[in-house]
């Protein structure tokens, strides 16, 4: 069938950045808005956009049975919560970004952003976190937080719960406002808090721009779930984020042993004080050699960064490139499980811990906007695994000796994980499916070039947290240990409530099949 | 011994003068162009790109018979509106390479204001 507005392609090959999803065939790999043809012109870009989402979704609920549809982002997520089938919809044109109309905050919105200087801007879901930066910067805005990098679309972003570490902010859907959805064709909702933010104008407005039927929503459950919603609600239109004026990152990056009593003062209860006498960082992140020597005075790096206002005109990240060639990676992805069983786990150890203090040093860091503090990914795309727990920091220390401990055990069977751990910070997430469930959080990110070794490696991080009766969650958009009986135990009501509300959101079996995916079914979500 | 030393120098510089004549009767030109049916505008600057991604300098080389050699694959430049990010020619060494463009993805206009009637100034 023809799509308006649309460029429709058949894929035979179509990979996700880490390749955790390889050479797929897509029938329909469809991007709204896409063709360049002048003719397309004489129609505003958000009506053919809104004609384009018609044609699609009607496509794939009128189907016996009705396909699966699957918007892509940056593509960067490893689980399966991007699973492609034969349709798949690239939302690259949707990347307006305009601020709201001051006419359309509520009073006590305004009240409440005065003090931080808040001001909300609507941003298309397909925009991707480095134009958004860009933009918000020159217009003398920032995001709030972002994560490590900036390759990512902001619906996809915060659709798995991508995080920094700001420890005032939390995850970036924490600093959502509303939530455009559209569930089936010509039907959107504008989802937020039942202390709405927005009149019914904002609403309104979307209808205008766009052709759609609006729904003004303030609904807290509701909101709650669209702002972790897996792409599992409907398509993700448009998001109101709220930017803040333009900020600097600086700071110090801290090389510390692991034996040091101020790294577990940081990792134990976020004590920054032995390293810097200055009062909370903005944002507080460690690395974590597994391999070091206790004694080896680089077996962590402690990177403290506060805010200060702009000292010079706003400037983007530098353009960065991957740090070897990817089938550099793959190659020494096949040697290290080789050399780990010829060499003894402590030449091992010391070529990796050599390897890592070539990469990072004590330096001082900025001043960054934050754009640039958290820009462009070194990453080689095509060989990447990784996995991410998050637990209650009340557990901090605990919790990191046990995966430490647990690379190490690994490490002496000759299976080594090729990266470091990153170790970042959050407050409970507002969001029924944030992974941020205590009201201060450690994220342990487990990286690594893809071996042999890698799942056991993964497993092994998960059964050590398990063993010390640590409860965890997993990062949505990385591999990860859930099961449906782990989810109930680790979001209980919440899980629940999200369920409820996709379901009243998408109310025909039709609906929630096109928003489906195996990981929901799998994970008793759907 | 200086006389050695040059006969030595001699040698290399043959040698390499047949390698390079070898390579040269190999040789296979790749060229990729915009769609002539689509006239832009004359052909301006020449510049050559060096090997690792250093900043591209004016070609010293001002030559039109360069742009018709035989033994060159041609290949057509897609449209894209906002630029080209990069063009891959795969097995570079083959008789017909993949040529791969990779168009730069249109971003924001720039952070603009809602009008009242819908739509975005």
């Amino acid at each position: 069938m023809p799509f308006r507005f649309t460029q429709e392609d058949a894929l035979t090959a179509w990979s996700n950045f880490h390749h955790t999803i390889h050479q797929r065939p897509i029938a329909h790999y469809l991007t709204p808005d896409g063709l360049s043809d002048t003719a397309s012109l004489a129609t505003p870009a958000p009506r053919r956009q809104a004609a384009a989402l018609d044609d699609i979704l009607t496509f794939c609920l009128r189907a016996l049975p009705p396909k699966r549809l699957v918007t892509v982002g940056g593509t960067w997520s490893m689980s399966d919560v991007l699973d492609p089938l034969e349709v798949v919809l690239d939302p690259r044109a949707f990347h307006q970004v305009a601020t709201v109309e001051p006419s359309m905050l509520t009073p006590a919105y305004r009240a409440s952003a005065a003090p931080r200087g808040g001001v909300p801007v609507l941003v298309q879901g397909g925009t991707k976190m480095r134009d958004l930066n860009e933009v918000l910067g020159k217009a003398g805005l920032a995001l709030q937080t972002s994560g490590a990098n900036d390759g990512h679309r902001l619906a996809g972003c915060i659709a798995t719960g991508t995080h920094g570490s700001a420890l005032g902010i939390g995850a970036v859907h924490d600093t959502v406002l509303a939530v455009v959805l559209v569930t089936a064709p010509g039907q959107a909702v504008l989802l937020q808090p039942s202390q709405a933010s927005f009149t019914p104008a904002l609403a309104a407005w979307v209808q205008a721009s766009t052709g759609l039927a609006v729904k003004d929503d303030p609904d807290d459950v509701r909101f709650a779930a669209a702002q972790v919603a897996l792409g599992a609600l409907g398509f993700v239109h448009s998001v109101v984020v709220e930017a803040v004026p333009l900020y600097e990152l600086v700071g110090t990056v801290v090389p510390l042993a692991q034996t040091d009593p101020r790294l577990w003062a940081v990792a134990g209860r976020l004590d920054t004080s032995g390293l810097d006498a200055r009062p909370t960082p903005y944002h507080v992140g460690v690395l974590v050699n597994p391999y070091a020597t206790p004694s080896r005075p680089t077996g962590a790096f402690v990177t403290l960064l506060w805010k200060q206002a702009p000292t010079r005109p706003f400037a983007g990240p530098s353009a960065a490139s991957a740090m070897v060639a990817t089938d550099t990676s793959k190659l020494l992805s096949a040697l290290v499980p080789v050399a780990g069983t010829l060499l003894p786990p402590p030449v091992m150890e010391l070529i990796l811990s050599s390897i890592i203090d070539g990469q990072y040093a004590t330096s001082a860091v900025g001043p960054l906007f934050p754009g640039q503090a958290f820009g462009p990914t070194t990453l080689a795309p095509g060989n990447g695994r990784s996995t991410e727990v998050v637990f209650d920091l009340a557990h901090g220390v605990r919790g990191l000796t046990a995966i430490v401990e647990a690379l190490r055990a690994q490490a002496r069977q000759g299976r080594y994980l090729l990266g470091i751990l990153g170790v970042r910070f959050g407050p409970k997430s507002k969001a029924l499916l944030g992974m941020a469930r205590a009201p201060m959080n450690m994220y342990v990110e487990v990286p690594s070039l893809g071996t042999v070794h890698t799942s056991a490696i993964q497993q092994a991080c998960w059964q050590a947290l398990r063993d010390a009766g640590i409860p965890f969650t997993c990062h949505w958009g990385q591999e990860h240990a859930l099961t449906a009986a782990g989810v109930t135990a680790a979001y209980g009501a919440d899980a629940a409530r999200w369920v409820a509300a996709r379901r009243a959101l998408l109310p025909t079996a039709a609906q929630q099949q096109v928003f489906g995916s195996p990981m929901l079914t799998r994970l008793g979500l759907d | 011994m200086g006389d050695s030393s040059e006969r030595g120098h001699m040698r290399r510089a043959w040698l390499c003068s047949v390698v390079l004549a070898v390579g040269l009767g190999c040789a296979r030109h790749v060229w990729i162009g915009r769609d002539p049916k689509q006239f832009i505008g004359p052909a301006g600057t020449t510049l050559r790109c060096p090997a690792g991604g250093g900043a591209c300098t004016t070609d010293p080389v001002v030559d039109a018979a360069r742009w018709n050699q035989s033994r060159t694959a041609r290949y057509q430049l897609p449209q894209c509106p906002a630029g080209i990010e990069g063009i891959l020619i795969e097995n570079a060494d083959c008789p017909e390479p993949n040529v791969v463009v990779q168009c730069v993805e249109p971003g924001p206009d720039g952070l603009g204001t809602m009008l009242a009637d819908g739509g975005v100034r």
